[in-house]
């Protein structure tokens, strides 16, 4: 067996594995208790208040629907996919584009925290302590994603077949 | 046949290898300047977001909280969705609603007409409204009053605000007369929301916002009556007195059209005369102007006479 082969399967550790799935799963849950508020009305939405901190002003602001679609639903729809994308399987799938989707999706997910966070900020001037959580969320698994990009990448480029890693 | 099939498959991965163009591992340079990407692209996002901190923390962060009351002021784009609603859109509504029926105001008659009397010392038509920020019809009723009111003049400190969360409709968004100011050449506009959404500490009221002077109590009293309405809505708020010939009490249509809906769903959607919530709303503020059109004996020109607002004059049975 190859040595870059061996190291491959290994990267990331079991320990990154499991800690960013862990926080896709964290991160449906929030996203999918605030759809759930979206559509279901803010009454049930449970938040601590006061000062520069109210949910409610955020989750139903302006800046709550993006193009035309709530938020909260991008969100849902952002861990759905971070849930499969971040599983153990996934991170040591033998098919390349899972990972570049990772590397893509999570790109494309912390672009859209730095805008919720302008909005929150600069526009609305409220914090929501749920959307703050999904956004550490969101920020963590990019690091994750960022920081083992260049690995599980050379993993490719050190082996021409991709099936070679599941075979081997 | 059980040796062959490993061995034959060794032999291709082996002639993948051979064939395919000699791949080289990541040098230690490879290695370092990837690294040095990733934490650069790290390090970006982290200096954007302190730069956000900094800018929300250095430009004031959140609205003021006065007097236990976190209010705050409506964005200038959401007023002025409200304030300038097209001409067009009120003349194609007209007093028509296609998803609920809309309440003209009760015409009273033979009152004396209600004059208020502002700091400037000009005596002008009173219009007096009476509402509550927990109340869900008020908060309904307050997007056509707005309306209405800005076609006479300006209406400043608009706040944000929605119903109870614990009443029927709840969360119904709207906008706050707390803090409003009135600035009109024909009309002089008194505006008390009387109680927060706040709920009180023992569950059975709401934080007081406003007081009633005595003399906006004597004309709820004695306006917002069996006299005018039936027993079940007499007393009941929003409570609107337009220069004592107009009454309303209670919302002019149902809060429901607007509850499932944001503050900017319905503010975006007042340029469309198709909206339902625009319909409500605009069909509800021409009766208004038609009903302020008369205490103000037909002025401005330009918005009494126009389609819209006469089409609610001839529902009214009334002439300016």
């Amino acid at each position: 067996m190859p040595a870059s082969t061996d190291q491959g399967l290994r990267v990331p550790s079991i320990p990154v594995v499991a800690v960013s799935w862990i926080l896709s799963l964290a991160g449906l849950g929030i996203s999918t208790y605030l759809t759930i508020v979206h559509f279901v009305g803010t009454q049930i939405l449970a938040c601590a208040g006061g000062g520069a901190i109210s949910c409610e002003v955020v989750t139903t602001s302006a800046q709550s629907r993006f193009l035309g679609m709530p938020v909260s639903v991008l969100g849902l729809s952002y861990f759905v996919a971070a849930v499969a994308l971040y599983s153990p399987w996934a991170w040591w799938a033998s098919a390349k584009v899972i990972h570049l989707i990772r590397i893509a999706a999570s790109v494309i997910g912390m672009c859209m925290v730095l805008w919720l966070l302008a909005a929150e900020l600069v526009i609305i001037k409220k914090i929501c302590l749920w959307c703050t959580g999904v956004h550490i969320i969101t920020f963590i698994l990019f690091v994750i994603t960022l920081t083992t990009a260049p690995a599980i990448l050379a993993r490719f480029s050190n082996d021409p077949s991709d099936e070679t890693l599941v075979d081997a | 046949m059980a040796q062959s099939k490993p061995q034959s498959k060794q032999a291709s991965k082996n002639q993948s290898r051979n064939v395919g163009p000699t791949k080289k591992a990541p040098t230690k340079a490879g290695k370092s300047s990837g690294s040095k990407l990733t934490w650069s692209i790290v390090g970006g996002v982290l200096v954007v977001v302190v730069a956000l901190v900094i800018y929300a923390v250095t430009s004031g962060g959140s609205s003021t909280t006065t007097g236990g009351h976190g209010y705050e002021a409506a964005p200038a784009s959401l007023t002025k969705q409200l304030t300038e609603i097209p001409a067009s859109v009120y003349d194609t509504v007209g007093v028509t609603s296609s998803v609920a029926p809309i309440t003209a105001p009760t015409a009273t008659s033979g009152e004396t007409p209600l004059t208020f009397t502002p700091a400037d010392g000009k005596t002008l038509p009173g219009v007096f409204y009476l509402g509550s920020e927990y109340c869900p019809f008020c908060a309904a009723q307050r997007w056509s009053l707005i309306a209405a009111l800005s076609r006479f003049g300006t209406i400043s400190g608009l706040g944000l605000t929605e119903s109870s969360s614990k009443d029927v409709f709840p969360n119904t968004p709207s906008l706050s007369f707390y803090k409003a100011t009135f600035s009109m050449n024909d009309l002089a506009v008194q505006a008390v929301e009387q109680y927060s959404n706040i709920p009180t500490k023992d569950g059975n009221g709401y934080t007081p916002l406003m007081k009633l002077s005595k003399e906006q109590a004597a004309l709820t009293t004695k306006y917002d009556s069996s006299k005018y309405f039936p027993s079940g809505s007499a007393g009941a708020i929003p409570f609107l007195d337009i220069g004592n010939q107009f009454l309303v009490s209670g919302a002019m249509f149902t809060p429901s059209i607007l509850n499932s809906l944001t503050r900017s769903d319905i503010a975006s959607g007042l340029s469309n005369p198709n909206n339902p919530a625009t319909q409500a709303i605009v069909a509800a503020a021409n009766y208004l102007t038609a009903a302020l059109c008369k205490v103000t004996q037909g002025q401005p020109g330009n918005v009494c006479t126009s389609k819209g607002v006469q089409a609610a004059a001839t529902a009214m049975k009334i002439s300016f």
